[in-house]
């Protein structure tokens, strides 16, 4: 169910002058504080107050919501649209695929819209590989966020070796930011990369400030390896996902474990990505952490109710953020979805044997989301929708769209690299170097020459030396990923 | 099933790309992705006349036929096949001749441009339906029509020009 309106939680109209929503808001404060209130819903009841409260306390947050209040009116927050490979089945005795676009999107847009608070842990790795560069970076970037953050946006630091510190406690506001600035300047690099202390840190650090309402998000930053405890790091994941939880990573360098991190993220609807060198850590954090506070709906899932027989085949999100989705978790974890784009999902359908032509659409799958919407307060908005189509008698012969096909070809390469790289674990080689070259041939045509050199010079490594290399493998499985990025759908 | 023109993997009715080597499987039109040159463009002289080759052909051997295209430092020699598509590689098509290495798809060059059929003795030239067309010793030619060639002959495909040299 919706929380609905913002004024509602603080129990005042929508006229309210700023000094009763003040008043309001101290008023649900005592009533809902956890001193005061033994009951065990009060304290969640208290984040509500405090996010709607941090909305209509800020006179351009509060216009902004009322504008957007009135456009939509009663009508949904969130809309969808849908693609598919044919426009009907064909009526065939054997299966047939189906791909679908699904493109998930605010009903608002070009409208100015709230900021959603943000809660969010920074967890550093601060192994000896971390010395220098990276770590200096690394805490200018975390100097940056404490000057940005906002009124009842949370914020801390955990940092992590063989152990775990929290170095900045939490931060709310602009209470303690010099004292915060000399935490982050004692943290320096040494030891070894034990990731579960720091992951069970940071979300025990966040776990008290978490709010349906608010975007809850956790920042891993490594460049090594973590030894034996992955499987620990994958349950905390799943931990974290089930409290609404985002967690997003950052490799840096070559040294990690990509699988690992992709995994990691995945779990909870977020994404790793690769950074090269040192030099771009600190635009690239700031960029991420700026991405936040541009959310609209936090917490997108996607269930998939497929039809009789029917199979859901894989699911990749294309946009705006390209990353494969585990089919495993159910519903499926999209993650964030930003004011000015949407999420786009390509899905796959294995289709039963059609028997009969019908001109009556036919049901393939019924999909619902539901989200938090952050910037409105709003939280589990849902939408439905089916996927119906006629089956033909006649072979179809009409072109798939343009965005489906472009997307797809940039999954093939996308493919190809992740089967080179898993026959090349495998030690099957001949394999792992066919793959790479057709991959850098279609690279090639594609126009895509960076990458293509890098696939066809990692062929020629594998051939003289067995082995591929963790560049390579990185800048192949990153940058094909990112392609997809680029034929997100051109409609939305 | 379907079967991938290019590994031969099967995959399901109404899969779009190869699940093996990524080819694609659903043809797409081929003018919409060749680049078109306005007619007069096609029809205005080149700055220079095609300069000879840089490196003088080797006279094919029996059998084989050389295609000289201008500014290549090797001829493509061609042999053992009775026809020979010219075009451009692509994720959907592979022709015999790929024309992408000689500056093909900046010169207007369609993935299936143009065949060469060896005929007994002689050599027949003939249009696929390009977007921008052939021409034959700088005279158009109509689509689908062969014409048999000359030892020697000048041949344009859009705005790449080469020499066919051959003896059968």
């Amino acid at each position: 169910m919706a929380t609905g309106n913002l004024y509602e939680l603080l129990g005042v109209p929508a006229e309210a002058t700023a000094d009763d929503i003040k008043a309001a808001y101290r008023k649900a404060s005592r009533r809902f504080h956890p001193e005061l209130n033994p009951d065990s819903a009060a304290i969640e009841e208290l984040k509500l107050v405090a996010d709607a409260y941090a909305i209509l306390s800020d006179g351009a947050q509060r216009q902004a919501y009322d504008a957007a209040l009135a456009k939509i009116g009663g009508g949904p927050l969130l809309v969808s649209q849908v693609m598919t490979s044919r426009a009907a089945l064909q009526r065939l005795d054997e299966p047939q695929v189906l791909y679908a676009m699904v493109m998930l999107r605010p009903s608002l847009t070009a409208q100015k819209l709230p900021a959603p608070p943000v809660n969010l842990c920074l967890v550093v790795d601060r192994s000896t590989s971390m010395q220098g560069d990276r770590l200096d970076r690394v805490k200018a970037a975390a100097q940056t966020i404490i000057d940005s953050l906002r009124e009842n946006d949370a914020f801390c630091v955990v940092s992590f070796s063989d152990r775990a510190e929290v170095v900045i406690p939490l931060l709310r506001g602009e209470a303690e930011r010099t004292a915060a600035k000399a935490h982050l300047g004692m943290l320096t690099a040494g030891g070894g990369t034990e990731m579960l202390e720091g992951l069970l840190s940071g979300l025990c650090t966040l776990q008290p400030h978490l709010s349906p309402t608010a975007v809850n998000h956790l920042f891993l930053l490594t460049d090594g390896h973590t030894y034996g405890d992955e499987d620990g790091c994958l349950l905390l994941a799943k931990l974290a996902a089930a409290d609404g939880i985002t967690i997003s990573a950052c490799g840096i360098g070559d040294e990690w474990n990509d699988k690992f991190l992709d995994q990691l993220t995945g779990i909870t609807g977020g994404t790793a990505m690769y950074l090269r060198s040192a030099d771009q850590v600190r635009t690239f954090i700031q960029e991420r952490v700026k991405g936040l506070g541009a959310a609209y709906a936090e917490r997108l899932r996607l269930r998939i109710l497929p039809d009789r027989d029917v199979k859901v085949q894989s699911a990749f999100k294309v946009g705006t953020e390209p990353m494969p989705v585990p089919l495993e978790t159910r519903p499926l974890l999209l993650g964030s979805m930003p004011r000015e784009a949407g999420v786009t999902v390509l899905l796959k359908f294995l289709i039963p044997p059609q028997p009969e032509a019908s001109s009556a659409p036919q049901p393939v799958a019924r999909l619902s989301a539901v989200a938090d919407i952050v910037s409105l307060g709003r939280r589990d908005e849902r939408l439905t929708l089916d996927i119906l189509l006629p089956v033909q008698a006649q072979p179809i012969t009409a072109k798939p769209p343009s965005a489906i096909l472009s997307a797809l070809s940039h999954l093939a390469q996308y493919r190809l690299q992740e089967r080179a790289a898993e026959a090349a674990a495998d030690g099957n080689i001949p394999e792992a170097i066919q793959c790479l070259s057709t991959l850098g041939t279609r690279l090639l045509a594609a126009s895509e020459t960076q990458l293509a050199k890098v696939a066809l010079a990692e062929a020629r490594r594998l051939e003289t030396t067995q082995s591929i290399s963790e560049e390579g493998k990185k800048n192949l499985k990153y940058g094909t990923r990112a392609l997809l990025r680029t034929s997100t759908a051109p409609n939305l | 099933m379907i079967t991938c023109p290019v590994c031969h993997h099967q995959e399901y009715e109404g899969e779009l790309f190869c699940s093996q080597c990524g080819a694609q499987l659903v043809l797409v039109e081929d003018a919409a992705i060749t680049q078109h040159f306005p007619s007069a463009q096609l029809n205005e002289a080149p700055a220079t006349e095609p300069a000879p080759p840089a490196a003088i052909p080797r006279p094919p051997g029996p059998g084989q036929i050389a295609l000289s295209p201008e500014g290549a430092e090797a001829s493509i020699i061609l042999a053992g096949k009775f026809e020979y598509v010219l075009g451009r590689e692509s994720q959907s098509q592979t022709p015999d001749v790929d024309l992408n290495p000689y500056g093909g798809r900046e010169k207007g060059v369609s993935r299936r441009h143009a065949s060469l059929r060896v005929d007994g003795k002689q050599l027949l030239l003939m249009d696929l339906g390009s977007a921008n067309g052939t021409k034959l010793n700088g005279e158009p030619m109509r689509p689908r029509e062969p014409v048999r060639l000359l030892d020697g002959d000048e041949i344009r495909l859009g705005k790449l020009s080469m020499r066919v040299y051959f003896s059968l």
